[in-house]
């Protein structure tokens, strides 16, 4: 009987003392911002060459059944052919920018010529988000690859997102899709401004853009630039759905990512132009 | 031999959790929470002491490999396991109807509280419609895996009973 309340109060007093731990946790994250706090750097380094391990494997195995068991040359080929497709893509998407940067500034005789040249660094995305509730990857590049606190993530297809945490080898990027992350964007066509915010599942959603807008369903929305962190002109997706409007001064745009960020396997960090005291 | 197998099986869930589950399972951004079956396995099976360390360690590391989120799985996992484990003794352990209703019932205690949470740290805004949906099909996941899981970690634990029975968490 003695025993048995000595184990109860023992478990009690574990309980109390690991909710303090986790209430302190809570109470440093609110408090530092976007730094790691010190458990975060010693789990990754820990798991992440176990993560890399596995991922490569099953990558391996994926691009093994891919290009030697189904139809090898026809799978080749297509793979080949998408990804110029992708490539096009992203060239087409900033020529058009460019394009109607040019014309704008040409209206107004006073053209300047801001030639955008990305360097990309590719890195493979190792390790998902764990609690599934928020939209992370880790990636295989980090500060001694020169990745940086900030940088912006795309694929081919478009932005993914941007580094929020780095560590010696490996890297967080926080998706666009996360409910924490928010992009200062326009739409292509009519230029009109809009926030895009993630909302927790593959679709994003513009919020802030004037009531007046004269957006269509399949206008594509693009990075504006302003911020400092997202370099301006990178397409962010495709408006799927305009919600009704409504007495407020604003509406809200549903958009799909360009890219797929449910499945990526390649990224691509941009890591210059960068400035790292940017925030957005 | 307790710690070495607490190991392993915490090594393996968060590989599938990060890696497997992402590629092969999971739909609309919604997977299963192997972290979450595991600390329902221990306050259902082991000790109420063990299933609260281990929820606790578990929820920790979970947290630790996402973004800005630490001490929120640490302790909805943590609570998770006092409470199931202090009920064990009152319980049907083995029982499949005990073992599902427990996992969902985890489940939806574990999103409320990391809802509240997170909402909290990071203002973010999760829409709370989409989210009940998704932690409602979250459930149902966890529960179809759960009995699984609960049967081979039980299968293990008969095979090293004794060992087990001695050993100590912490």
């Amino acid at each position: 009987m003695l025993k048995k309340d000595s184990k109860n109060r023992h478990g009690i007093i574990a309980v109390i003392i690991l909710l303090i731990i986790s209430f302190l946790l809570l109470t440093i994250n609110i408090k530092s911002g976007e730094a790691p706090t010190f458990v975060e750097p010693i789990v990754n380094t820990l798991i992440s060459p176990f993560q890399e391990l596995v991922s490569a494997t099953i990558s391996g195995i994926n691009r093994i059944l891919r290009n030697y068991v189904f139809l090898t040359n026809i799978q080749e080929e297509n793979s080949r052919l998408r990804k110029d497709i992708d490539s096009l893509k992203f060239q087409n998407n900033i020529l058009v920018e460019r394009l109607n940067k040019f014309q704008r500034m040409e209206k107004l005789s006073d053209f300047l010529n801001t030639a955008i040249d990305f360097n990309f660094l590719p890195a493979d995305v190792v390790a998902f988000d764990s609690t599934g509730w928020m939209k992370t990857v880790t990636i295989n590049k980090g500060l001694k690859d020169g990745i940086r606190k900030n940088m912006t993530v795309v694929t081919y297809n478009g932005l993914v997102g941007r580094v929020v945490q780095t560590m010696a080898g490996y890297s967080k990027v926080l998706l666009i899709t996360d409910p924490r992350s928010s992009v200062d964007a326009i739409i292509q066509r009519t230029r009109d401004r809009g926030i895009v915010i993630g909302a927790n599942h593959n679709v994003l959603e513009m919020k802030y853009l004037s009531i007046n807008s004269d957006v269509k369903e399949g206008d594509v929305v693009i990075s504006s630039g302003a911020g400092g962190i997202f370099q301006k002109g990178l397409s962010i997706g495709v408006i799927s759905k305009i919600h009704e409007k409504n007495d407020g001064l604003f509406r809200r745009v549903a958009i799909v990512p360009s890219a797929d960020l449910l499945r990526i396997e390649e990224l691509l960090v941009i890591v210059s132009p960068f400035e790292a005291s940017g925030t957005e | 031999m307790f710690i070495l197998y607490t190991i392993v099986f915490t090594l393996v869930a968060l590989l599938l959790e990060t890696i497997v589950v992402n590629i092969f399972i999971q739909q609309g951004g919604v997977k299963p929470d192997f972290i979450l079956i595991i600390t329902v396995y221990s306050g259902l099976f082991l000790s109420k002491i063990k299933a609260t360390n281990i929820g606790f360690t578990l929820g920790l590391i979970q947290d630790a490999l996402s973004f800005k989120v630490a001490g929120v799985n640490s302790l909805s996992k943590c609570l998770i396991g006092f409470f199931i484990g202090s009920l064990r003794e009152k319980l049907l352990s083995e029982n499949l109807t005990v073992q599902c209703f427990f996992t969902f019932i985890a489940t939806l205690f574990n999103g409320i509280v990391f809802l509240f949470f997170s909402n909290l740290i990071s203002s973010s805004e999760i829409e709370p419609f989409f989210f009940l949906k998704s932690l409602l099909i979250q459930g149902i996941y966890n529960l179809m895996l759960a009995p699984l899981i609960f049967l081979v970690f039980n299968r293990i634990g008969v095979r090293y009973e004794n060992r087990w029975k001695r050993a100590k968490f912490f």
